[in-house]
């Protein structure tokens, strides 16, 4: 009957650190690629994965918060484009004159200085819009009981026309871009870019917010049981309401970090974003139903779907690997999530084989 | 105050002044009156059991008292001083501490956490939380319970016993001096509900105030040293427990008296409907058979988390079984999905009927006729009117209070509803009615209807199986009764040799070293 | 979290089913309009308009409202009209390949077999959202599809195709009616009666409402979501063919982001994306207020994202006031028991 003792078993450790096992997956990707490409498994490339990453990361761990609480935010690739071309605007110093003026018009007109824009500014500028619009996301889901996808997909929707009606349709392109903010994604300090400092900086605060702080703990308590969330009275809204503008505040970051890195701010711009971060969140053993996931594991989910796509580009698969790497793509999310419900279920079948019945 | 408290209980109850007391609280909720001019008074170092049925207002009392609900009128008094709970932090201040009928557990977290969650432990007076004292102090505890609980554990992968235990563990944490306990038992075995007890009583002992709300009257008279009862939102009256009967406190919760709350059951048994033999599912149970005869009504018994629940499921398809066979009527057969169950003649009444057994926001009729809406079809498509017959006459016929079979059933109460999946049932014409814990969170009144319904429906051929933990139900309505131990049947009883004791000895789990020679023989 | 959407006061009469609100809701878009473009914006011009604005994201979200019903949601289908599409465009291969018509058979095999992947994949790893599943899967199609048309377009289609299926028009009543309009329409009192009045539209109401309960009452659970999402994949080859017809040629990038306008619409109709709710009438009105409402704003300002912010507006708003409503009334009733309460 007892064939082995299991008690404290490698798989069992694994299972209950998920984060090893992905990190385990992560290092296997890394070394399979690096046998077929040698020039994948340097140190240089994986610091350029890293930064090539750290914007899905910042916005990955923005959502974590928001699917913590057992909300979503599939508005948060409009959000990125709308701080990103509201701070472009005052880079520009030129709001679209016709539409909105009239609206707005001592107020953007106050703060639209021209080229020397101190960097800080921008940030600041990108943030706040960002924080804003998660303000109004959270207010409508946590007040207005409206279901999630239902509302961010509307203020997506209203988001990407906002960036529209502000910018006129026209794109920001690199003249007219301060450089400071041209720099901004380019910097590097001790080897390592300004995008990763930011990343990980983001990374540690809400690291000690979600693990060590009563508003972080409360929104897994609010996850997990929203009932009894209520009844130990704690605000159920005023969580879903922070996780909202936390992860607003971050894609506004993440916006200027990308508009920097791309050197371009289009209305458009990041498009479709918002699905790779969600499947980042979920490869990272994040639950869409709410109530668990670590803030480790979202990065390392972050990382794998950055690995991926640099190995792809990288394998060099057929003549050009480009066409293929979409495809690819979407297969390897299914099987790794898969991969997470079969081993999860192996477990499962497991522990009931140990009740000995 | 806790030390005065201990002292003066033994001296004379009267002369104790109350700790906690309700006068004229009323509380509105849109279109109804859930609390309306109650008053209550809890004294220190006493258990005051609240009773009533269903919506009569004991819940939302509770929720007034722990400030989840604010009243529209009266007020509330601690050591004689008005407080006002504002919201559930401020009646935790006060010394007020909650254990609620649905569990109130984060199943994602740690036992820790959930222990000291809104009562977390601060590094000094920083904002962080220091999770080394949250655990120690959670295991000093869990500990003073007498549970080896591991603080670290989730939540969600303990026994809905030890989650009962990791919730009184958060209400001592809080050094509660009134403690409300909200069908502490419900989900409890009568071992588990007994060291309970125990615990209770030894809080008690310790000057906490205690209010306990209990479906189970033996609950109220093995604890309680007062009862007060509720009835639609008033207060009915308070009565030493030693002053009244089990009889005299179900009539003045139900407003009249039930002159027979077991039914007399005359139906003879007939023949063999079900036969199981040697069903298995790895890690429920293993090993199970047994038969059931027309006209019968079959208890199955036990612990929970015996595999009762789990048998039955396997039975009707919801899960699948690994090794055994099912024989209907002596042919063998094939069970899938509670889909195949309904073709060949089971029909289950499963153990939560809100989440399990009806469609809350739907009507009563749709709800009954879901089973079988091809009986319901005119030319392909389905047919209103017919629909509303059918609701009508079982309506009727289960006598489920409603003012029309269009009502949604999540506003009738709990009682009813049962009736409705009864009903629901009913149309499936399935020989064999499993019913799990079929009175489970039914009021008084009810419970003798469903009874009654039970026995009736045996009279007329059905085979019920009845998975039950009330023991008085298994007495009083079945023929035989199986009992089921860590997975398996440890005795089948006949109606003549059934006393409690034979039943608790074939629940309760063996010793450790029988348990060690029974692996090795097997 | 539904509970609010019950309502405890009276919203007034007509008003309360979504229905009759974008019923009024259609009327006051088509004279606000009507008055401001009184040459331009008229029944014949919107008829003609309806063409770009009801029938590929239509039959999308009659697909989605299946789908939705069930408490499920499929954001692949875009990507799998993109591959039936492009499927059909090279298979066709501008009339050097197959034949036309096997080439679009071929199409709805293609729609049929993403939906039952898509299918087989929510019913076995029940673990998994819905969600999460068709957003892989939304990138492999589409994946797919990049991979065999590489950054080319396809075309030429035969001209009946193009021509008349995609811009002729049949004379009802003195009035042009585009062909592509009579289609969709055909497929509407059918889906009525499929999903309102049988038995099986019943059970995905029953599953959509609480899933636990009917697998109890009997519901073959799984078999409801595989049909939905085979509906679903063979209707958003369908929109594909229409949009083929439309646009004349196909490039892996076509009906990007129509997913959310599918289910954009199936919400505005009345369906919820928790499940157990929706309305087929609901869905119709609900495309007619769209093409009326796009129509409109295009002609005013000529500029798709002022259409966007609109609908989004709209999206919410649907939502949000109904339930603002439903608490103001019971904040209101509740007042007025305490006044009665003061009073005695």
């Amino acid at each position: 009957m007892a064939e082995k003792k299991q008690g404290r078993s490698p798989m069992v450790m694994l299972l209950k650190h998920r984060e090893i096992g992905l990190a385990l997956i992560l290092v296997a990707l890394f070394v399979l690629v690096g046998l077929r490409n040698p020039a994948f498994a340097t140190l240089s490339n994986a610091l350029f994965i890293l930064e090539d990453t750290s914007i899905m990361i910042v916005l990955a761990i923005g959502m974590l918060c928001v699917l913590l609480v057992g909300s979503i935010d599939i508005s948060i690739s409009a959000i990125m484009a709308f701080s990103a071309m509201t701070a472009g605007i005052v880079m520009k110093g030129s709001l679209n004159q016709a539409s909105v003026q009239q609206m707005v018009d001592g107020v953007m007109q106050s703060v639209t200085v021209r080229q020397g824009t101190p960097l800080i500014w921008l940030i600041l500028i990108g943030i706040g819009v960002g924080a804003a619009c998660g303000l109004v996301n959270g207010v409508i889901i946590s007040y207005g009981k409206v279901l999630s996808i239902v509302a961010t997909l509307g203020m997506q929707y209203i988001i990407y026309g906002l960036s529209h009606v502000i910018s006129d349709g026209q794109a920001v392109y690199r003249k007219d871009m301060p450089d400071a903010f041209y720099q901004f994604s380019r910097t590097s300090l001790l080897g390592l870019n300004a995008k990763v400092w930011i990343m990980l900086a983001v990374f540690l605060l809400l690291w000690v917010l979600v693990t060590y702080t009563r508003p972080g703990r409360r929104l897994y308590a609010v996850g997990s049981n929203p009932e009894a969330a209520q009844m130990s009275g704690i605000d159920a809204r005023r969580s879903t309401l922070l996780a909202h503008v936390i992860m607003g505040a971050l894609a506004g970051l993440a916006g200027l970090l990308y508009a920097s890195r791309d050197t371009k701010i289009t209305q458009d711009m990041a498009m479709g974003y918002e699905m790779y971060v969600i499947a980042a969140c979920v490869i990272g053993g994040v639950s869409v139903s709410g109530g668990s996931g670590k803030i480790t594991g979202v990065v390392l989910g972050a990382l794998t779907i950055g690995v991926i796509n640099n190995g792809l580009t990288m394998m060099r698969l057929t003549g050009n690997s480009e066409f293929w790497k979409k495809a690819i793509q979407g297969a390897l999310i299914l099987v790794s999530v898969i991969m997470n419900v079969l081993i999860q279920r192996a477990h499962t079948q497991q522990i009931l084989r140990r009740r000995n019945i | 105050m806790t030390q005065q408290a201990h002292s003066t209980r033994t001296l004379g109850r009267e002369t104790v002044a109350p700790v906690l007391q309700v006068e004229h609280i009323s509380k509105l909720f849109p279109g109804i009156k859930a609390l309306d001019d109650v008053h209550f008074d809890l004294r220190p170092g006493e258990i005051h059991a609240l009773v009533g049925e269903n919506g009569a207002g004991k819940s939302t009392l509770i929720k007034v008292l722990t400030g989840v609900h604010q009243p529209d009128g009266g007020r509330i008094l601690m050591d004689g001083k008005p407080v006002v709970m504002t919201d559930p932090l401020v009646a935790r201040r006060h010394g007020i501490a909650a254990i609620y009928q649905h569990l109130a557990a984060y199943p994602h977290l740690s036992v820790a956490e959930n222990i000291f969650m809104c009562n977390e432990q601060r590094q000094g007076k920083g904002p962080f939380i220091s999770w080394r004292t949250t655990h120690r102090r959670a295991e000093e505890l869990l500990r003073s319970l007498g549970s080896t609980i591991s603080p670290g554990e989730l939540m969600g992968a303990l026994s809905v016993a030890q989650q009962q235990i990791a919730e009184i563990a958060k209400a001592l944490s809080q050094e509660a001096r009134v403690l409300i306990m909200d069908e502490p038992t419900a989900a409890l075995s009568r071992r588990e509900s007994e060291e309970l007890y125990n615990i209770v009583r030894r809080l008690r002992d310790q000057g906490t105030a205690i209010i306990l709300i209990s479906h189970r009257l033996e609950d109220t008279f093995t604890l309680a040293d007062r009862v007060s009862v509720l009835r639609d939102g008033r207060s009915i009256g308070t009565w030493q427990v030693e002053e009244v009967t089990a009889d005299t406190l179900v009539s003045h919760m139900v407003g009249r008296s039930i002159d027979q709350y077991y039914p007399n059951k005359s139906s003879q048994v007939g023949e063999e409907l079900l036969r199981v033999e040697g069903l298995s599912r790895t890690g429920f149970f293993g090993d199970i058979s047994f038969s059931l005869h027309a006209g019968e009504i079959l208890g199955l018994t036990g612990l929970v988390g015996a595999g009762r629940t789990e048998v039955v499921e396997a039975l009707c398809g919801v899960t699948c079984p690994d090794t055994g066979q099912i024989y209907l009527k002596g042919h063998p057969v094939t069970i899938h999905s509670p889909h195949d169950a309904l073709k060949q003649g089971i029909s289950l009444l499963p153990e939560d009927r809100q989440k399990q057994g009806l469609l809350l926001p739907w009507s009563i009729q749709h709800n009954i006729t879901l089973l079988r809406l091809d009986q319901h079809l005119k030319g392909g498509l389905l047919s209103y009117p017919s629909e509303c017959k059918v609701g009508e006459e079982y309506v009727r016929l289960l006598s489920i209070k409603a003012q029309t079979p269009q009502e949604p059933v999540e506003s009738l109460s709990g009682g009813n509803q049962q009736k409705v999946v009864i009903a629901k049932l009913l149309t499936a014409d399935a020989r064999i009615l499993i019913m799990d814990e079929p009175t489970k969170g039914v009021d008084v009144g009810s419970k003798a209807a469903i009874y009654q319904i039970m026995v009736d429906l045996a009279a007329q051929g059905y085979g019920i199986l009845m998975v039950s933990s009330e023991m008085p139900e298994v007495l009083n309505l079945c023929d035989r009764a199986l009992v089921m131990r860590s997975g398996r049947i440890s005795a089948m009883l006949r109606r003549q040799e059934f006393t409690p004791e034979k039943l608790l000895s074939a629940a309760l789990p063996l010793s450790a070293e029988r348990k060690g020679e029974e692996v090795l023989h097997g | 979290m539904t509970g609010a959407q019950k309502p405890t006061g009276r919203i007034p009469g007509f008003l309360r089913r979504r229905e009759w609100l974008l019923a009024v809701l259609i009327v006051i878009v088509y004279f606000v309009f009507n008055s401001q473009l009184p040459e331009s914006y008229t029944v014949v011009n919107l008829l003609n308009q309806s063409r770009v604005y009801m029938v590929d994201v239509g039959f999308m979200a009659v697909g989605m409202l299946m789908v939705l019903i069930l408490g499920d949601i499929d954001i692949s289908v875009a990507s799998i009209a993109a591959l039936a599409s492009t499927v059909m465009a090279v298979t066709y291969n501008a009339g050097q390949g197959l034949p036309f018509l096997v080439s679009v058979g071929l199409m709805l095999l293609v729609g049929l077999v993403c939906g039952l992947i898509n299918g087989l994949l929510v019913t076995r790893f029940h673990e998994l959202f819905p969600m999460i599943i068709t957003l892989a899967t939304q990138t492999l199609y589409r994946g797919i599809a990049y991979i065999i048309l590489k950054d080319q377009s396809a075309g030429s289609f035969p001209s009946w195709f193009s021509k008349d299926l995609g811009y002729g028009s049949v004379r009802i009543l003195g009035v042009e009616v585009p062909l592509m309009l009579i289609c969709i329409l055909a497929v509407f009192p059918l889906y009525y009666l499929w999903i309102h009045r049988t038995a099986p539209g019943r059970r995905m109401f029953a599953a959509g409402t609480n899933i636990t309960a009917s697998r109890y009452s009997g519901v073959r659970t799984d078999r409801l979501k595989m049909t939905a999402f085979v509906f679903n994949g063979v209707m958003a080859a369908v929109a594909g063919i229409f949009l083929c017809s439309r646009t004349g040629s196909v490039k892996y990038t076509i009906a990007a982001g129509f997913e959310m306008q599918a289910i954009a619409v199936a919400i505005l109709g009345g369906a919820s994306t928790s499940g157990g709710r929706g309305s087929v009438v609901g869905l119709l009105l609900a495309l007619v207020l769209m093409t009326a409402l796009k129509n409109g704003l295009m002609l005013l300002y000529n500029d798709a994202f002022i259409l966007n912010l609109s609908i989004g507006l709209m999206l919410i708003l649907i939502v949000l006031v109904p339930n603002l409503w439903n608490m103001y009334r019971s904040m209101r009733t509740l007042r007025r028991q305490r006044l009665a309460i003061s009073k005695s």
